[in-house]
């Protein structure tokens, strides 16, 4: 809350309003309020926004397919009041992008890349930089989970668009950024990140091994979560030991009474109240101390907090299935790894290991498959199954996993988990097609969340020491009663890891060659949530 | 006589104590905490996450990308381009003792470039190297190395400028084991994997690496080629997997 103290004016009687309560209400706003929207919130903050930035990993773009788009949403956290109401409170969070850049690995050299199948695949063609350019666009539409119901290109509009000339490459900018966007994205869009290479394949088959691609965006900081279900708020696997709560150790400042002469340096032994100076000194000394808030990376909490909002809005993109070198349908599908023997009905499975940091609260997971025409595999046969989980036993003697979210799914069938179906030109031959659907966080029956359809609470995710690996209890895929399950990894998590599985109950082998099993450039998944300010140290 | 930061004023006996100087030790306070800047905020860093993956390529064709070759040596530029190569060697100290040139093997290289345009530090850097009964690598060759480096500013393309911020050379493969010996987990996670997680994991942690504005940072990984488990096409024979973690600075 911003502060608006009593005026001293001339010739007016010293009084002990003048000091002693704006010191006060000062102290009160550092220390005894802090968790509450009484302490320090954002409003008196210089630097009030979290910054988080979304990097893409494309590991072999090339003349195949010249161009590729990237769906992205960012739903609002899961106790916000656009899920009940369908607009945005003033409490909602608005996006803005600043910065997005690129890189790929042209082997250190002015030179660009030979594709897997130009005659000299992988070798550094001098010269070749002029056939770089990318076009390069955001685009925004409304979303079929509001009932938005087109499909084509048609649905969009621009948010930012440009063009990075093949003179950029050519001068060495790699990586390379373009900044100062200043555009304000929503929570309850779909964006597509859409890029195309025209002139890639115009004298060579070129390739852009390792394209990388960041987007930097911000938003304003928000009050940590907190595990207090008597007041409705459950956050799964959060450290038991405090529940998330704020830590405040109230500093008080002891006001003169009536009769007593104020003083202006600390009041004499006898004297039972602080002199202008002790009770000045107090709020100084904190702002000496520096303002303390969040977690240490054990899941720790100081002993005394003095930030109400300290957490950013945090987005991991996790590639899967990126790296074919086109299409997998059934003609090919005996290529890949772990697919058994025809008809292939096995499942076959990637997987990304993330080792953790700092701690986080995953609010949302968000799956997006791209089938690249309207018309997908049969849901009554095929199905995607993807399934976010943490893990223990990195480099100790605990392994196992937590279920963190979970959903299998055919194409166009995620009922109430379905976000958006969005096709995408790509340019005059090529399309990509998505389907993006909210993968439900595990749930005690009770504590659900009701966003993209119902799913758990939020579920938090970090190391701990032994004060903090005691936890609180979790839900299962598709449900459990209260008080649910103690997590399997015992506050031991140490990485997530996320997969994605594929398969075909008849035979992936029996799709025909026109459906597509994983697209060229692969899917993508985004693991969203609140992650609390940190210092440098992570002691 | 306490030492002041945000107060100007000092208040003690035998001072002259008026209603301005007061009111000003007040105003002081009431624009500090009502426009509290970052540096009086201790915990005022957002850590962003990059992680980078995928299963080796090519649909039987087994081909390298995004893995890249070391030397940019005649097997590696197109005829006639060779004059022009700025950086023969692409990263400087990735020695082998059993590669010792192009002439005799190869290294692949896995490189990765951020433009940081607001400065940061990079505090971790994990690198994975998932094995299972598909991808075969006993890794324990000692001969991956790690590098977070810094392109030199305003000296085009030549990588020997490069300010090296974390390096680890031939890591000793037997400390970095996701585990000592391969167990199937005590309970699994949906959907199913046929096979237990597997292969090194590793982690460089508390780095502390503060990045300046504006710096160009590659984050590269080399693996050797026709070295023990690394066999003739290294990059088929393990899953990688590359997570940086880094902080930002609240805006």
């Amino acid at each position: 809350m911003k502060h608006t103290f009593n005026r001293l004016a001339r010739g007016v009687k010293l009084q002990v309003g003048h000091v002693y309560t704006a010191v006060a209400s000062t102290l009160e706003n550092l220390t005894a309020k802090a968790g509450t929207a009484d302490g320090v919130v954002i409003d008196q903050l210089a630097a009030p926004d979290g910054p988080f930035t979304i990097h893409l990993s494309v590991p072999n773009f090339d003349a195949n397919r010249p161009a590729t788009s990237i769906p992205l949403v960012l739903p609002a956290y899961q106790d916000d009041s656009i899920w009940t109401n369908d607009y945005a409170g003033q409490d909602t969070l608005v996006f803005k992008i600043e910065d997005v850049g690129f890189y790929f690995d042209s082997h250190d050299e002015l030179a660009g890349i030979g594709a897997w199948n130009d005659g000299d695949a992988s070798k550094a063609y001098f010269g070749s930089l002029s056939d770089y350019k990318l076009e390069v666009s955001i685009l925004e539409t409304e979303q079929l989970i509001n009932n938005y119901l087109v499909t084509t290109s048609s649905r969009y509009s621009t948010v930012w668009s440009n063009a990075i000339p093949a003179v950029a490459w050519e001068t060495g900018l790699n990586p390379q950024t373009y900044s100062e966007i200043s555009a304000e994205l929503s929570p309850m869009r779909t964006y597509i990140l859409r890029v195309v290479a025209p002139d890639i394949g115009e004298t060579y088959t070129l390739a852009l091994p390792n394209l990388n691609i960041w987007m930097k965006l911000s938003a304003k900081l928000v009050p940590r979560d907190v595990h207090d279900p008597g007041n409705g708020k459950y956050v799964q696997n959060i450290p038991s030991d405090h529940n998330g709560a704020v830590q405040t150790t109230p500093i008080t400042v002891t006001s003169p009474v009536a009769g007593d002469l104020i003083k202006a340096d600390a009041a004499t032994p006898a004297d039972t109240y602080d002199g202008v100076q002790t009770a000045l000194g107090k709020a100084d000394k904190i702002f000496r101390d520096k303002l303390r808030g969040g977690y240490n990376i054990h899941s720790e909490l100081p002993a005394d907090e003095n930030l109400t909002d300290g957490t950013a809005y945090k987005v991991i993109a996790v590639p899967m299935w990126g790296n074919r070198n086109g299409d997998i349908t059934s003609p090919n599908v005996d290529t890949q790894p772990y697919v058994g023997s025809a008809p292939y009905t096995a499942m076959i499975v990637d997987r990304r290991v993330i080792p953790i940091s700092n701690n986080f609260t995953v609010h949302h997971v968000i799956a997006c498959a791209n089938y690249q025409k309207p018309i997908a595999p049969p849901s009554s046969t095929f199905s995607h199954d993807v399934g976010v989980g943490i893990g223990s036993g990195l480099r100790s003697d605990l392994h196992t996993y937590q279920q963190v979210a979970h959903l299998r799914w055919g194409p166009y069938a995620a009922a109430a988990h379905e976000i958006d179906i969005c096709g995408v030109t790509l340019n005059d031959t090529l399309l990509d097609f998505w389907e993006i659907v909210s993968v439900p966080l595990v749930e005690i029956t009770g504590e659900e969340s009701q966003n993209y359809g119902q799913q758990g609470a939020p579920f938090f995710i970090g190391q701990a020491r032994s004060e903090t690996n005691s936890r609180v209890n979790v839900g299962v895929d598709g449900g459990v009663v209260p008080p649910g399950v103690a997590p399997l990894t015992s506050g031991q998590e140490s990485f997530i890891e996320v997969r994605w599985g594929i398969q075909d109950t008849i035979g992936l082998d029996l799709l025909g060659p026109s459906a597509i099993i994983v697209p060229h450039y692969g899917n993508w998944v985004y693991i969203i949530g609140k992650t609390t300010l940190v210092t440098a140290n992570q002691e | 006589m306490a030492s002041n930061r945000i107060i100007r004023e000092q208040f003690s006996e035998g001072t002259t104590v008026d209603g301005s100087r007061i009111q000003g030790a007040l105003d002081t306070v009431e624009g500090r905490i009502n426009t509290i800047p970052r540096g009086d905020i201790l915990p005022r860093y957002a850590e962003q996450t990059i992680h980078l993956g995928f299963m080796p390529g090519g649909m039987g064709l087994f081909f390298p990308y995004p893995w890249g070759p070391l030397y940019n040596s005649s097997p590696w530029v197109v005829a006639g381009g060779l004059d022009k190569v700025v950086n023969p060697v692409r990263i400087k100290g990735c020695y082998n003792d059993n590669i010792a040139s192009p002439a005799t093997g190869d290294q692949y290289v896995w490189s990765t470039g951020i433009h940081h345009v607001a400065p940061c530090i990079v505090n971790e850097l994990h690198f994975n190297a998932v094995t299972d009964s598909v991808f075969i690598n006993a890794l324990t060759d000692n001969a991956i190395h790690l590098l977070i480096s810094v392109n030199a500013d305003g000296e085009g393309q030549d990588r020997h400028l490069n300010s090296f911020e974390a390096v680890k050379h031939l890591i000793s493969d037997d400390a970095w084991p996701f585990r000592r010996t391969s167990a199937a987990p005590t309970a699994d996670m949906a959907p199913a994997h046929t096979e237990t997680l597997a292969g090194n994991i590793i982690s460089f942690k508390n780095l502390g690496v503060a990045i300046p504005a504006g710096a160009r940072v590659l984050y590269q990984i080399v693996i050797p080629k026709s070295v023990g488990g690394w066999t003739v096409r290294p990059y088929q024979t393990i899953v990688p997997g590359m997570t940086v973690h880094y902080l930002e600075e609240i805006v």
